[in-house]
């Protein structure tokens, strides 16, 4: 039973392949049906209007690849319905003689607007590419800014809190061990390694930065590049350095031991914080934290300020009194006028301040 | 934006927006719907509101048999819109019907078929009814150019093509090649005018009156355009105009023929019109390869033979000339972004 399946699974093939032969082909059929109607392949060229030539290769199944499929099936048809063969019988030989062969016209274009599409996508990827390097540019821009604005905010708290220090402790108490050279924190400070230490530093805690402060001037500090990045945090530490007189006493000794001299000693920062008092500096005193827009007239009518000052500028002035100050952003303006803060409470809500010292 | 949206939940359309009957070719899906054109309109009292009452297949069996509130119209007329706020409710219902979404209202793409000979003002009409149907984008082919795609002529090669597509209302017989119409005219000669003859022939040999129905009826039965061997017969009743009474009477395929000489005439003689102005290159291909017949008319018994003897050229019936121009228009519409602007009509 399996011996005689197998050998029908073995025959199969070629049965099909038998009968496929055996099907006629349309040819064959057109060619029977015109000697069944007794006409010669002229009169059928004659009646169809087409070629001799042309109807005798539809008889031979000779198929020209250039001649359109349409016309192929359209001639068939007319022939079968003059020799009375059945059109979908004759079609259906014809498509299954062919198979897969059958000529598919691929339509060409001619257009330009193809090209011309292609050329406008390019044109709007290099839009796109362009919009996101802005935008990118835009979001590095705003996160730089941001970044910049909280190291400022972090540095203003440290002043604050210096500033909290010095209140909190007085000058008599002040701890002088804070400010003794440490080599430690020398060997943090140390050349190769200042940014980074720096960065470090400036968030900690008012004992740390006094103690940096005091050890930064000290003998190890060997490189001349040590000496500058430190000196910034330094100017913001002077209030405590001022303060402590005694501590600074012994700093001072310690920074005469630095052969380089690079490094501002506390006698200087000493120096320094002394003129950074407002009050003392002149006259008339304006302290910006902020940038502003300002201009100041004294008695003679003649500008002796004007123009837009930055932030943290302070601007000593002496002229004849009185003068009249105009001032773009009183909010972010200090004035002292012979040694006192003169009150600009009146000028908030961004307003511009325009008032003359000494007030009437 | 939104229509855009909705847009990704559409398939695109080509519409052949015939006198006779609307189809549709959906993209990869093939021809969905072919209903006749006509709508039923229900309007209970005067001057109230209308409303529609059937589209389509049920609409056509609505005419001549409407009650007085209701009205069964036939949009188009000569190939072009001749109600415009019909037409558009029609083609509303047909892309809905096309659309398995119920929830979203689709916003196809729509190509649509419009005669060649169609006034820039028709064209417009045709455009602003689609759109107001809810396409999106509305694009139109010159039906001669779908006819010759769907028929699967070579358009694009540079050899002359000839195409006779009769639809309902016109009759646009065109030489193509290199994608582009070299020659077309379209004549106001088709389907209709071929029921119109038949119920003037019966109207005046018969003294019978037949609607149009029973015209069409006759016309795809026993309607011949050239005399053959065999004769057929059909016998229909009508009402007797002198009686006033129904009346039967038989009609055999030779009165027929005769009925319809005239508007088969017409047909010829635009035929034998582009033939004229046809240049001489293209004449001599056409000559070798023969004319396409598409289109519903072809579907007329011997129209092929009728157009063989009197050009002396081979005419051949396209596969499925009913569909022709709907798979043409789809075909283009599948090329769209191919070939852009090539092959669609100017508005």
């Amino acid at each position: 039973m399996t011996n005689k399946n197998e050998s029908d699974e073995d025959l199969q093939p070629e049965v099909v392949e038998e009968l496929v032969s055996q099907r006629p082909t349309p040819g064959e059929l057109l060619r029977l049906g015109r000697e069944n109607m007794g006409l010669s392949v002229g009169q059928v060229a004659d009646r169809l209007r087409l070629r001799q030539q042309q109807i005798q290769e539809l008889e031979d199944d000779v198929f020209t690849a250039h001649v359109s499929g349409t016309y192929i099936r359209g001639y068939l048809r007319s022939y079968a319905k003059l020799v009375q063969v059945n059109e979908t019988e004759i079609i259906a030989a014809y498509e299954h003689l062919i198979g897969d062969q059958a000529p598919k016209g691929q339509m060409q274009s001619f257009s330009r607007k193809t090209s011309i599409e292609t050329q406008d996508n390019r044109l709007m990827l290099v839009t796109w590419i362009i919009v996101l390097i802005l935008i990118g540019s835009v979001a590095v821009f705003v996160w730089q800014k941001f970044v910049d604005d909280r190291d400022q905010a972090s540095s203003s708290n440290i002043e604050s809190s210096f500033e909290v220090t010095d209140s909190a402790t007085g000058n008599d108490t002040a701890d002088i061990e804070g400010l003794q050279p440490d080599n430690d924190q020398l060997g943090a400070v140390d050349s190769g390694e200042n940014e980074s230490t720096l960065e470090q530093l400036e968030p900690t805690t008012v004992d740390t930065a006094a103690e940096t402060a005091a050890s930064a001037p000290g003998p190890e500090s060997e490189s001349e590049g040590s000496g500058t990045p430190v000196a910034p945090i330094l100017d913001t530490r002077t209030l405590v350095a001022n303060n402590v007189d005694d501590s600074a006493n012994t700093t001072a000794e310690a920074a005469d031991n630095d052969p380089a001299g690079d490094t501002p000693s506390i006698n200087t920062i000493q120096e320094q914080s002394e003129n950074t008092d407002p009050a003392s500096q002149g006259e008339l005193v304006l302290v910006f934290s902020g940038d502003s827009w300002i201009r100041i007239e004294d008695d003679t009518g003649e500008a002796i300020a004007y123009g837009v000052k930055q932030s943290g500028y302070t601007m000593p002035l002496d002229g004849t009194a009185p003068y009249d100050l105009t001032l773009g952003a009183p909010s972010v303006v200090a004035v002292y006028f012979r040694g006192e803060r003169v009150d600009l409470s009146e000028f908030s809500g961004g307003r511009i301040a325009r008032f003359t010292l000494p007030r009437s | 934006m939104f229509k855009k949206l909705r847009g990704l939940f559409s398939n695109d359309l080509s519409i052949d927006l015939g006198t006779a009957n609307t189809l549709i070719y959906v993209k990869e899906k093939g021809i969905v719907l072919n209903e006749p054109s006509v709508v039923a309109i229900r309007q209970d009292r005067a001057g109230g509101s209308k409303s529609v009452a059937a589209v389509g297949t049920a609409a056509k069996q609505m005419l001549g048999r409407t009650p007085g509130n209701i009205k069964a119209i036939r949009p188009m007329k000569d190939g072009v819109i001749a109600d415009f706020h019909v037409t558009e409710k029609m083609l509303q219902h047909f892309i809905k019907q096309v659309h398995e979404n119920n929830y979203l209202r689709p916003s196809p793409r729509v190509l649509v078929c419009v005669p060649y000979g169609a006034t820039q003002v028709e064209r417009r009409a045709i455009r602003e009814s689609a759109l107001g149907a809810g396409a999106r984008q509305v694009v139109l082919i010159d039906e001669p150019m779908a006819a010759a795609i769907g028929a699967g002529l070579p358009v694009s090669e540079a050899t002359g093509s000839m195409v006779i597509d009769i639809g309902g209302g016109t009759t646009e017989v065109a030489i193509i090649s290199l994608n582009g119409v070299v020659y077309s005219s379209s004549v106001r000669i088709g389907g209709d005018k071929f029921d119109e003859a038949i119920i003037s022939y019966v109207r005046r040999n018969f003294g019978s009156l037949i609607g149009d129905a029973t015209a069409e009826r006759i016309k795809h039965e026993i309607g011949t355009a050239y005399p053959g061997d065999e004769v057929r017969e059909i016998e229909v009743r009508g009402r007797n105009l002198a009686e006033g009474v129904p009346r039967s009477f038989t009609l055999t395929s030779n009165e027929i023929l005769e009925a319809l000489q005239e508007p088969l005439m017409g047909i010829v003689a635009a035929v034998m019109t582009a033939l004229e102005q046809s240049p001489p290159e293209l004449a001599s291909d056409i000559s070798e390869r023969g004319m396409v017949l598409t289109g519903g008319g072809a579907l007329l018994r011997d129209l092929d033979r009728l157009l063989m003897e009197e050009t002396g050229i081979p005419v051949i019936v396209a596969d499925d000339p009913l569909t022709c121009v709907a798979r043409g228009g789809g075909k283009a519409l599948e090329l769209i972004d191919e070939h852009g602007g090539d092959l669609f009509s100017d508005e």
